[in-house]
């Protein structure tokens, strides 16, 4: 069979698209440096982007120039860039967790908060909170919680997941249906544990249901970077299969996937990248749905391109929202949460209505 | 006809495959030669479509065996099954807003070639699908009909090449949301790859359809083979009738050389005589 002039003639298109969409990934990628350069610059006490980009060469040996502002240096170094990278990070999490949930569910509506996924991590992290003072002196809590999250949302993923599919289908009201069902459980097991918590405890367990980025340190960045990142490549590895799970289940089975297998991953992936982020920041809504769909709109559904681009508009969304989450009403915080559910409620409405239309 | 005409793709002998105490199929026999056209016809719920799910390698059958080139299926891996056989399942449900050449581009997946080989296969599929005009639209924006020629696109950019080997190309109701004009084009494309050398087993629930492009039928009825061989030999007044309680004349083609099928309300034709317990 020839191609005909009229084809031959299409493909150069074809190719300069694919350029475009690359040119705008990478542009995504400086938009978000920037704004990481101008976060560290904000807060109660303003830095300038000079002594900023000054204290960072100074510290890899590039520069050594003396800084005049005494306190510049310990707000930089232990505050601000530990808070700012920790917003990256974890945005860049919930957008991939979200990413990777839509292609398994098949559904463009999945999300680890609405699907109870961050719920049933937050309460798997409260019960290990309560538990904490029982445990041996050699488990420490801060590696025990991305744990228990962790199995926290794979149970409540695994129990959406086999509830919603009918017949090899996932079925859009059933998934929804039973994320309220495992939100309003892991909901009744937090409110349980807050009833038996002392003071100190129940600080820290309201701080699950709000979300926050607060709790930023080195230490927590160390454990939850590598997994990010680890669980980013995994899931943009896993592309092109997911391209052909979105066809179906069977369709996909007979373009040579392991299907089984790809589910498996996807599950335990999504998992660990919402129960990480649950785990140290608690419940942070909505960026896992915002964001892919945002980027399905603008660079198409492509899964690879998806997965990386989430993870950067994820991040750059959750700094943004976390700049003005800590200096709107400086020197207090709004919780983070709050923030997104406030800008995601909306969106979230306004997704359904497109459904609804279109049906 | 290739010269392995006579080897078959696809053979499947004595299948069974039963849920619990309810057998769906009993004893069933089966052969795709290449280049041929083996279609599986049947009233509702005659288990067409759970035979297709057996010998796609989706459920594994009771008792029974497939082979595939000569091995047996489960020997397989989905990975090099899919470098020979592609199959097109009745009914894709794709709601996320990928162009038309990226769900045809998914049917080479398993090949993994160069970007270039790639597109020029996919644009040659949507050549002969004629759906080339469709490029670089969003596909759950298509019409039934032209989603389904899409799929068709994909499936036959899966095994586009004759190097790669036998090939089988396995469809399920391919044309069922088509209207009249695009069910025989549809066909006609099979037709036109199944010369190619390829063998292809399509479940068909037009009687007319299966007489102009078929080369070998199947009539399943209640999970059993009630008839199978060439299209003289299974489309008779009382083969058909049997299969799905209808009564027809069957009459020369007017244009072609094989028969025509004309259903004939039972209010005009008495039943001949009560067949076997339907």
């Amino acid at each position: 069979m020839s191609v005909s002039a009229k084809q031959s003639s299409i493909s150069p298109g074809l190719l300069q698209k694919a350029g475009f969409k690359d040119i705008a990934v990478l542009l995504l990628a400086v938009a978000t440096l920037t704004l990481m350069v101008g976060a560290t610059c904000l807060g109660a006490i303003n830095l300038t982007p000079f002594e900023v980009l000054t204290l960072i060469g100074n510290k890899i040996g590039i520069t050594n120039i003396a800084i005049e502002n005494p306190q510049a240096e310990i707000i930089f170094w232990k505050l601000r860039l530990p808070r700012v990278l920790m917003a990256v990070i974890v945005g860049a999490a919930l957008a991939q967790a979200g990413a990777a949930m839509q292609g398994l569910f098949r559904n463009p509506l999945a999300e680890p908060g609405l699907l109870g996924v961050s719920a049933g991590a937050a309460l798997a992290a409260v019960v290990t909170i309560l538990f904490a003072s029982w445990l041996p002196q050699w488990l420490p809590v801060l590696f025990l919680l991305p744990v228990a999250a962790f199995f926290g949302g794979i149970i409540a993923t695994v129990t959406v997941y086999k509830l919603s599919q009918i017949n090899g289908q996932s079925q859009v009201g059933t998934m929804l249906l039973a994320g309220i069902a495992i939100n309003a459980l892991a909901g009744a097991g937090i409110g349980l544990c807050i009833n038996f918590a002392d003071d100190a405890q129940l600080r820290s367990i309201t701080f699950w249901n709000l979300g926050s980025l607060a709790g930023a340190t080195w230490q927590v960045l160390g454990i939850l970077t590598p997994i990010v990142i680890g669980g980013g490549l995994l899931l943009y590895t896993l592309g092109r299969r997911l391209d052909a799970f979105l066809l179906g289940e069977a369709e996909a089975l007979h373009l040579g996937i392991n299907v089984e297998q790809t589910k498996l991953l996807v599950v335990g992936i999504a998992a660990m990248l919402t129960g990480t982020a649950v785990a140290f920041c608690g419940v942070i809504g909505f960026i896992g749905l915002v964001v892919p769909h945002l980027i399905r709109l603008s660079l198409g559904p492509s899964q690879q391109r998806l997965v990386l681009a989430s993870g950067i508009l994820g991040g750059f969304l959750l700094l943004a929202g976390d700049l003005g989450a800590r200096t709107v009403i400086a020197p207090a915080e709004l919780p983070i949460g709050i923030l997104t559910s406030l800008i995601g409620g909306p969106f979230f409405i306004w997704l359904l209505l497109r459904q609804k239309n279109r049906l | 006809m290739k010269p392995t005409a006579n080897i078959p793709i696809l053979a499947a002998k004595q299948l069974s495959f039963a849920i619990g105490k309810h057998k769906l199929l009993t004893g069933v026999d089966l052969e795709v030669f290449p280049g041929q056209l083996t279609a599986v016809l049947g009233a509702n719920g005659a288990g067409k479509s759970t035979l297709f799910r057996l010998l796609s390698g989706e459920k594994r059958p009771s008792e029974g065996n497939i082979q595939f080139q000569g091995k047996p299926l489960s020997s397989y891996s989905p990975k090099s099954l899919s470098k020979g056989r592609a199959v097109l399942p009745q009914s894709s449900h794709l709601t996320f807003p990928f162009t038309v050449e990226q769900v045809v581009e998914m049917g080479r997946i398993p090949h993994q070639d160069a970007a270039r080989k790639t597109r020029e296969i996919v644009l040659e599929a949507l050549t002969l699908t004629r759906t080339d005009h469709l490029l670089g639209r969003s596909y759950p924006s298509l019409s039934g009909g032209e989603q389904q020629r899409v799929q068709l696109a994909r499936v036959l950019s899966q095994i586009w090449e004759e190097s790669d080997g036998p090939r089988l190309l396995m469809l399920d109701e391919p044309t069922s949301s088509l209207d009249l004009a695009h069910q025989y084009e549809m066909l006609q494309m099979v037709q036109k790859f199944a010369r190619q050398g390829c063998g292809v087993l399509a479940i068909l629930h037009d009687l007319n359809l299966a007489a102009q492009y078929a080369q070998q039928l199947i009539c399943l009825k209640h999970g059993k083979v009630v008839a199978s061989g060439t299209v003289s030999e299974v489309l008779t007044p009382e083969n058909i009738h049997h299969t799905f309680g209808q009564e027809v004349r069957v009459i020369p083609h007017p244009e072609m050389e094989c028969p025509l099928i004309v259903p004939i309300p039972s209010s005009i034709y008495q039943p001949h005589k009560p067949y076997a317990k339907a």
